[in-house]
Order: structure tokens, then C-alpha cells, then sequence
């Protein structure tokens, strides 16, 4: 299983899984990629679909070939840290090698082994070891260790991992009863329900000139009225409470509260949450059908003489019956007429998008990642290098250099230490 | 004060894409000519370059109020910076390895004209540009570049197929070196690499709620470090090098680049935001 070629192949065959993940469009990433390939060539999207080409990393396919990589890469594992470790606390002797050369000053040879910072690791036999950078020997094994690791809890996480994403306006509660607008959780784990309330207090854009989004802060009250906790959550700036995360989505604007008077008296009351206009013409939209057949469409916009976004964008509506315009209006005072409705506008506030995640698995995960640095750097930052002196019966010193790797790096040390020339080896 | 950072920036900036291509003459000409005062000259031009560009960036940091990491024009920069400077250093203690200069600051001068090219003009920074694992996740890819533009330029000469001297057998000359140079410079690209891919995964699990979303840019990323991987064990189980291994290493650099300069055009991606 753990032969050279099985390994190459295993890594292979997963960049290759990876490489038609990034070339086909896929399912989730890219609809709108794979929709567009679909117009121009549906039977080879058949055929991709066919073959598990447009969710490549969600096939059995994949997760079989991960799951291989993971045996394996056990396996070697294992094997690495036992070898990495004999060579460091129990190596063999090197008696039976070559390339032992004569040293005629051993007290001047060690002072200059301790300058070039090599330290002394005791004896194996009667042979005195002087190591250097010993620990880089490790880098296999820890960048293995670690992507063994990070692996299995990235796994982990995803099976784990309950999230939902929520809308809340300015002063609205969410608890347990409350629908969130999407909902994932993997088959480990059960939906995301809240145990305690949690309420919106106020959101807090901030802006830049050219109308774009600096940032967004909002403060949440979590827990019952008794015993609330104040939390700030903005645009990356998470908060882990209560062993959920609170991530503050990018997504906001204003919610209008209406209520709508038909000619007939009756009223219906509408809430109608439309994205922050970021800037001027860049309006943002929502269409409500109304019960008598025609549709309100709305308008949020940056008065044009506005520098950057404001606070206070412009609420358009237009009532639209069979496609013809009714009537238009700027919502300037509190009610406005659009043909026989009326249209009463009862408040606004801001709304904004909440992701909440429970999750425990990510701490392990990076934890693996860390290993991958401390593995991954240390396999190429310092080159491992041990010298052994030995004494033999005439009382002639030698000494024996060996570099675990990138030897040709190190040359000028090896020379520094005796001389460039083959003379005196034995 | 700003502006009129911002404006003198892109001077010093075409001072020192002019400084940069004067060294490349000079290293060039004095290879070829066999000029070794040339030269000698091409290495006291290079720290100027340096400094000037140094000066550059510290004016576009100053005048835009963030680091050098939103615009292509920015990044291009930065990694240029990196690039010349790491090499440079590295240069100041082996110094005759020099001799990659002639491959390595052409790259990085015509990165910098390139960047002139997609356009000098500052964005404001979104706000999920924040935080620590953004700040390692961008060091670490321009680590990750510069030190596969080092490797690269080892495997060029490789492919050029004689000792770069020819009769002298100087030690940072032979191929034996250069391949050290390549292996361990491109092993190095992979853990700059593989450590900006983890904490870009960091960040995006901080910013976005999820640590992987198989978004194009990530996922490119992914197949580069495997392939550099790939090539890393090659060189380890079948003992690959010379010509064959510096061709693999070139695939992998040339894969490199592409994740790091041409997904960001792709529409889809969650990272095209940023890079514009
Ligand atoms: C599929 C499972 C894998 C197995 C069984 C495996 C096995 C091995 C083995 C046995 C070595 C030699 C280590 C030594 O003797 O010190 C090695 C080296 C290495 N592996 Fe893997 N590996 C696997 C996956 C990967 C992956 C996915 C990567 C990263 C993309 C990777 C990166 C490396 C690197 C950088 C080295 C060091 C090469 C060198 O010596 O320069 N391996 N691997």
C-alpha cells in the first residue's frame, strides 16, 4: 500500500480531482458558470453531470480518494516519526562507514564545531555526537502529522457543523421558534436552534467617499431581559459566545414597515427589507404583489445630490397593474397615494444578515495547520547535519560529517571544517 | 498630503523600475562582455533600487492608509519588493549567486511596469481586509513568490545546460548547487505556500464563517501546492533532478503565477472583489 508509486499516483489522482473542481464550473460554487456551459454545450454538461464532473469534491469518488489519502498518509506517518525519532535519541554507530577523516586538533576542532553552533548530543558507542539543526530532521513527519490531522478534523468540522443564516431588524428578538432564512448542518449534527434570545439592537454602517462599505457594527443583546449580554459583532469581527458564533454577514439596509389601504378599506401591512444603496445609481429594488392584482414596486436611492452613501436614501414606489405604471411617488411625508391605494409608512429601521455557526472542531483543525507550518518549513529552512568524533587505539582523533540533506548548501561549512581536498580520509 | 503622497509614489515607483532594468543591463553586459566592473557596479545599483522602491511602497502606504495588498498594481509591487530584496540578501551572503540576477530582476521590473499598466488608482480597503491571518496570509504568499521566482531562475540556468562559466568551477557555479537552489527553494515556495493557503483559510473561517468554499482562487491554490507536492516527492522517492526536475519545477512556478495573478480575473470568485 505504501509504495512510491501508490503515494505519487494518490497525490496525483487528488491535484487532478482538485484541477476539475477549478475547471468545470460546479454545482454550488457556479451555477450561474454551469447554466451559462449548459446554453452553449448541453450534452457535454450531460455528460459532466453524468460523471459527478459539476460537484467533483462532493462525489464518493472524492471522499474515497480522501479517505485513501488519509491511510496512507497514517501509514507513513507512523513509519516517519518512528524513524525521525531513533535518528535523534537512538541512532547506530557509524563505525562501518566511510568517509572518516583525521582531526589533529580535537580540543580546536570542538571550539570550532561549538562556533558554528553544533552542540553536543553525548555519545553512541565510543563516538561523541556534535548536532545542528536537529530538528529540522522532524519536517517530514510534522508536515505529514499535520495534514493527517487537519485533514480528519476538516472532515469532522464539516459533519459537525450546524449554521443558519438569519435577517434581524432593529429591535426584533430571535428565539428558538424563529424561521432563519437558510439552514445547513452536517449528518452528524442537528439544526441550529437557539436556547436563548437574542435581540438586534442597532446596526452601525460606516462608509468611505466613493459610497462603498468600511465597515458594519451592530450590537446584539443575548440571553433573557434578566440577564442579557451586550455583544459588538462587525464585518470580520466574530464573537464566540455561549459555544456559538455570531459572524456579522455583509448584508444590510432598510427595512420599511407600510400598510397599505385598497380602495374597498382594507388595509394589508407589508414589511419591505431592501439592501443599503451603496452610493449614488446604485439603487437597490423589491416588488410586492399586492392582493388586488398589481405590484408595488420599490425603490431605495441615493439622492443624487448626495456625496457618498447617507443615512437618509431616497423610498420610491410605483404601482404597477398588468405591466402599465398606475402612478409613482417619493415617499416624502408619511402617507402617499398611488392611484386608489394609499400607502402609510409606519417606520424604518435597519436590518442586517447574522451567520450563526456551532461548531468545536476548528481549534484541532488549525492546530493540524500549525504542525504543516512547523513541518513544511523546517524541511527546507536549516539542513539537518550531525559530526561524530571517535578516538582509536593510536589516539588518532577522526571525525565523520554527514548532512541529512541539501548537502550541497553546506559545503562551505564542510570545507571550513577539513579543507576542500579528499586528503586524510579514511 | 495624501495626494500628493500618492502622486509622487508612482514617480519613485518608474525611478525604480528604471533603476532595476540599469542593473539588469549592467549584469547582463558584464557577463557578456566580460566586464566584471560592470558587474560589481550592478551590485551597488541593486541596493539603490531597492531603496528607492522601498520608498515607493512606504509612500503608497502612507498616502492610501493601508498596506500594499488591495490593487494588482499594489501587489505586483509588493511581490516585486519581496522578490528583490530577499534575493538581494540572499546575494549579499552568497555572492556569487549573483549570476540569477540576470533572470530575476527583469522579473521584477517588468512586474512593477505591469502594475503601471493595470492602473495606479487606490481603493478603498473592504472591510474584511483586517485582522492578523490577513496580514500572514498575504506575507506569506509574496514569500511563497519570491522564493519560486528564486527557484524558477535556478531552473532556467539548469535548463541552459552548462556550468554558467565555462572553465571555472567556482562552487555556487555547478550544477550540483544550482539544483540544491532550485529543490530548496522550491520546497521553501511550498511551505510559504501551503502556510498562506492555511491561514487565508483562517482568515476566511473569521470573516465568512467557513474555512474552504472550493471558491476558484482556493481552489487553484490547492492544486498548486499539490503539485509542488508532487514534484517535492519525485524529487525525494525517485531522486529526480538536473533538467527533468527543474522542467516539473517550471510547471509548478507557471501554476503558481496563475493562482496568484490570473483566477483573480475570474468573475466568480469571491476574491475578485478584491483584486480589481
Ligand atoms: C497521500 C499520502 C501521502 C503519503 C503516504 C506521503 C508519504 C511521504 C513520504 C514517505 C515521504 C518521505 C519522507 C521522508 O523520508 O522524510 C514524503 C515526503 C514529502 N511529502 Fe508526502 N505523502 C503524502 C501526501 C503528501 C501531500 C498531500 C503533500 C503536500 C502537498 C506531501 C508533501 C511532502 C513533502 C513536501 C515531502 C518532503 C519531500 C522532500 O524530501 O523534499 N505529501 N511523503
Amino acid at each position: 500500500m505504501l509504495s512510491r508509486r501508490t503515494v505519487l499516483l494518490l497525490i496525483s489522482t487528488l491535484g487532478i480531482a482538485v484541477l476539475l473542481a477549478a475547471l468545470v464550473p460546479q454545482r454550488v460554487t457556479s451555477p450561474d458558470g454551469l447554466d451559462a456551459l449548459q446554453a452553449k454545450a448541453p450534452f457535454l454538461v450531460y455528460a459532466l453531470r453524468a460523471a459527478g464532473l459539476d460537484h467533483v469534491v462532493s462525489t464518493w469518488g472524492f471522499a474515497l480518494l480522501l479517505a485513501l489519502c488519509w491511510l496512507t498518509l497514517g501509514l507513513a506517518t507512523l513509519n516517519m516519526l518512528r524513524r525521525d525519532h531513533r535518528r535523534t535519541f537512538r541512532p547506530r554507530t557509524w563505525s562501518g562507514l566511510s568517509g572518516w577523516r583525521a582531526v589533529d586538533d580535537q580540543s580546536g576542532f570542538e571550539e570550532s564545531l561549538a562556533s558554528l553552533r553544533y552542540w553536543a548530543a553525548g555519545r553512541i558507542g565510543d563516538e561523541s555526537r556534535f548536532l545542528k539543526n536537529p530538528w529540522n530532521l522532524w519536517g517530514a513527519s510534522l508536515l505529514h502529522l499535520g495534514m493527517l490531522i487537519a485533514l480528519a478534523f476538516a472532515v469532522l468540522t464539516i459533519l459537525t457543523t450546524a449554521r443558519s443564516m438569519v435577517v434581524l431588524v432593529e429591535g426584533e428578538s430571535l428565539d428558538a421558534t424563529t424561521q432563519s432564512v437558510a439552514q445547513d448542518y452536517g449528518v452528524l449534527a442537528s439544526p441550529l436552534s437557539l436556547e436563548y434570545p437574542l435581540e438586534l439592537a442597532s446596526v452601525t454602517p460606516q462608509f468611505w467617499d466613493d459610497g462603498t462599505v468600511r465597515q458594519l457594527e451592530t450590537v446584539v443583546l443575548l440571553g433573557d431581559p434578566a440577564e442579557q449580554e451586550q455583544l459588538t459583532v462587525s464585518i470580520n469581527g466574530s464573537r464566540l459566545v455561549r459555544g456559538m458564533r455570531i459572524y456579522q454577514d455583509q448584508r444590510f439596509g432598510y427595512s420599511y414597515f407600510l400598510t397599505v389601504t385598497f380602495a374597498d378599506g382594507t388595509e394589508s401591512m407589508q414589511r419591505a427589507d431592501l439592501s443599503q444603496p451603496l452610493g449614488v445609481g446604485n439603487p437597490t429594488y423589491m416588488d410586492i404583489p399586492l392582493q388586488d392584482g398589481s405590484v408595488l414596486r420599490l425603490k431605495c436611492v441615493e439622492d443624487p445630490g448626495a456625496q457618498s452613501t447617507s443615512d437618509e436614501p431616497e423610498f420610491v414606489l410605483r404601482r404597477e397593474l398588468d405591466g402599465e405604471v398606475v402612478a409613482q411617488s417619493t415617499m416624502e411625508t408619511d402617507t402617499v397615494s398611488l392611484g386608489d391605494v394609499t400607502v402609510r409608512l409606519d417606520g424604518r429601521r435597519r436590518w442586517a444578515t447574522f451567520v450563526l455557526a456551532r461548531e468545536w472542531s476548528v481549534i484541532p483543525l488549525f492546530a493540524g495547520f500549525a504542525l504543516v507550518f512547523l513541518g513544511a518549513t523546517a524541511l527546507y529552512v536549516g539542513v539537518p547535519r550531525e559530526i561524530r568524533l571517535r578516538t582509536d587505539e593510536d589516539g588518532q582523533t577522526w571525525a565523520r560529517w554527514h548532512a541529512y540533506r541539501f548537502a550541497h548548501s553546506v559545503d562551505q561549512e564542510r570545507d571550513a571544517l577539513f579543507g576542500s581536498d579528499e586528503e586524510g580520509s579514511s | 498630503m495624501s495626494a500628493f503622497l500618492l502622486q509622487a509614489e508612482t514617480r519613485v515607483h518608474v525611478v525604480a523600475i528604471v533603476l532595476y532594468a540599469l542593473a539588469t543591463m549592467m549584469l547582463i553586459g558584464g557577463r557578456f562582455l566580460r566586464r566584471p566592473g560592470l558587474v560589481r557596479w550592478a551590485g551597488n545599483v541593486v541596493p539603490l533600487a531597492i531603496g528607492v522602491h522601498a520608498l515607493a511602497l512606504g509612500a503608497r502606504w502612507a498616502g492610501s492608509g493601508h498596506g500594499p495588498y488591495v490593487t494588482k498594481y499594489e501587489m505586483l509591487s509588493a511581490y516585486a519588493f519581496v522578490t528583490a530584496a530577499m534575493f538581494a540578501l540572499i546575494v549579499y551572503r552568497r555572492g556569487r549567486l549573483q549570476v540569477l540576477g540576470m533572470i530575476i530582476y527583469p522579473i521584477v521590473f517588468l512586474m512593477m511596469a505591469l502594475g503601471l499598466y493595470t492602473g495606479a488608482e487606490v481603493h478603498n480597503l473592504p472591510p474584511t481586509f483586517s485582522g492578523i491571518w490577513l496580514v500572514i496570509h498575504v506575507c506569506f504568499y509574496i514569500l511563497a513568490f519570491a522564493t519560486a521566482v528564486i527557484a524558477l531562475a535556478s531552473a532556467a540556468l539548469i535548463l541552459r545546460g552548462k556550468d554558467l562559466e565555462p572553465g571555472a568551477r567556482g562552487r555556487f557555479h555547478s550544477m550540483e548547487s544550482l539544483d540544491d537552489i532550485s529543490y530548496r527553494f522550491g520546497g521553501l515556495a511550498f511551505a510559504f505556500w501551503g502556510i498562506g493557503m492555511l491561514t487565508g483559510s483562517i482568515w476566511a473561517y473569521y470573516s465568512w464563517g467557513r474555512f474552504w468554499g472550493w471558491d476558484p482562487v482556493e481552489t487553484w491554490s490547492l492544486v498548486t501546492w499539490l503539485a509542488f507536492g508532487v514534484y517535492l516527492h519525485v524529487r525525494r522517492f525517485y531522486a529526480w533532478e538536473g533538467k527533468r526536475a527543474a522542467l516539473l519545477l517550471i510547471v509548478c512556478v507557471a501554476l503558481a503565477l496563475f493562482s496568484l495573478f490570473g483566477t483573480s480575473i475570474l468573475s466568480d470568485s469571491l476574491h475578485a472583489v478584491y483584486f480589481q
